[in-house]
């Protein structure tokens, strides 16, 4: 297994993890780190020496992070009563793509939009997000990695319309994903979206294979190193369980169906998007049961009609933005469509929800 | 002529698609206005929020913004005093003052 950073990654958060439930403080993290490198130089294999040597640096730096690290509530990636010139330009930034919205949709696909594209869920009637969580489809109005894909997309597509070089394009998509990392106020499936997008552009830029397991990796070590008690948070869970469920299960899973042999081209992503919307639902039921108390069988069939009516939105959403400066005449045609979209991702998810045993709660 | 590839040139066609889609939509209002009404997300129908002389109280389960308590003593009331006419009969019910009110008007509306 040709991944460093993953076997880094899987040192680093075990002694997070045992950092944490062990209550472990900053000088005892060190004593305790000089005693198991000892016992590890001590005990192995000449061959095996340098590789263990390493794994226990890693975890013992992250046991010391851990115990070291200030402990913080909120979420570290904002910074109020900072007002720097960054900060009010990405406030600025985000209330200026609120107004957009706002301008030209009725409140409730504003509302939706507004979540779909900023991540702002304030203003979403209760109800809706209530049925959203019924179905299994709430990740949907909130800011994902979907989104931070649908960014990149867009911006590289720009700028190769002013056909600048390719180099040029991936210099300029990074520092505008960070921003919009930041706009969208740096939630971990963001950060860990951005990371991953970030290290798939830089193997671009120099010319190196990308790997999804290696750049999830990166992402965690980053999120970790500025934060560690982000390990314990949900959506920091949920987050990489859904991509690794994705990334690990799927392509199994399709082997195993033969979908490759399959003529019927909308069949064949059917049941592809049906196969990605199983792993993700595999991977994360047992933690949303846990916490959440529910179960939602109805997920599967829900993911594969709402996402990509969701995808479909938040394209819109983006497209009605930056058509704002380019051609603000064609925005109400935009808007039109959004609101239908919007209705129709509504009367589905009611729709689904009503069908027997379409979710349960539990004790 | 931009040197695009399959999947960006499909991108454009597809915001063209989106764009006729709403000019078609926007025919279809000038001509007969009601037809907003079908294609707009209406903020008081049954898709975005509880109709109150119908929910019952499996409607409310898990639900963040009312306790279970206070859902039986909506449905008491209609139950005892007809179906609602109108919301602002909610503040009627004990324990529900204006803040409260304000909060449950986001969740319920009367079907007409």
């Amino acid at each position: 297994m040709k991944r460093p950073l993953v076997r880094i990654n899987i040192a680093f958060c075990a002694g997070i993890f045992i950092a944490a439930k062990f209550k472990i403080n900053f000088p005892a993290a060190y004593f305790l780190s000089l005693l198991v490198l000892t016992a590890a130089l001590l005990s192995v294999k000449k061959r095996q020496r340098f590789g263990i040597l390493i794994f226990s640096f890693i975890f013992l730096l992250g046991m010391a992070h851990y115990a070291g690290a200030p402990k913080i509530k909120k979420n570290i990636y904002r910074k109020p009563g900072k007002e720097i010139a960054a900060n009010m330009f990405i406030l600025k930034a985000k209330t200026k793509i609120e107004a957009i919205i706002s301008r030209y949709l009725s409140g409730v696909p504003a509302s939706i939009l507004e979540a779909m594209v900023l991540g702002e869920k304030e203003r979403i009637p209760p109800l809706v997000n209530h049925r959203m969580i019924r179905s299994g489809t709430v990740h949907i109005l909130v800011v994902s990695g979907f989104n931070v894909g649908l960014v990149a997309f867009i911006v590289v597509l720009f700028l190769k319309l002013m056909r600048l070089p390719r180099r040029l394009r991936i210099l300029i998509t990074i520092p505008l994903l960070v921003a919009y990392c930041l706009v969208t106020g740096a939630s971990s499936p963001v950060v860990r979206a951005t990371v991953m997008a970030a290290v798939f552009l830089a193997g671009y830029l120099l010319k190196r294979e990308p790997d999804i397991y290696n750049s999830s990796a990166a992402a965690v070590l980053f999120i970790l190193m500025l934060s560690p008690e982000k390990l314990f948070d949900l959506g920091f869970q949920l987050s990489f369980l859904s991509v690794l469920s994705i990334v690990w299960l799927y392509p199994k899973l399709k082997s195993c169906l033969r979908l490759d042999s399959l003529k019927i081209r909308p069949l064949k992503y059917l049941i592809s998007g049906a196969l990605v919307s199983f792993s993700a639902w595999l991977g994360t039921m047992f933690p949303i049961a846990y916490n959440f108390k529910i179960f939602s069988p109805v997920a599967v069939l829900a993911n594969v009609l709402i996402v990509p009516l969701a995808g479909l939105i938040t394209f819109c959403g983006f497209t009605l933005a930056a058509f704002h400066y380019i051609c603000p005449g064609l925005n109400r045609l935009f808007a039109y469509t959004i609101e239908l979209l919007v209705l129709i991702l509504l009367q589905v998810n009611a729709f689904l929800i009503s069908l027997p045993f379409a979710s349960f709660y539990l004790p | 002529m931009f040197n695009l590839t399959y999947e960006e040139r499909r991108v454009i066609l597809f915001l063209g698609i989106i764009a006729l889609i709403g000019l078609g939509i926007s025919y279809a209002v000038k001509i007969n206005p009601a037809a907003e009404k079908i294609i707009k997300v209406n903020p008081d129908s049954k898709i975005t929020k509880l109709d109150i002389n119908r929910f019952s109280r499996g409607d409310l389960h898990n639900l963040r913004r009312i306790s279970p308590k206070l859902g039986q003593k909506i449905i008491e009331y209609r139950n005892s005093h007809g179906p609602y006419e109108n919301l602002e009969q909610l503040k009627e019910i004990k324990g529900i003052g204006d803040y409260r009110y304000e909060k449950l008007k986001e969740l319920f509306y009367i079907e007409k």
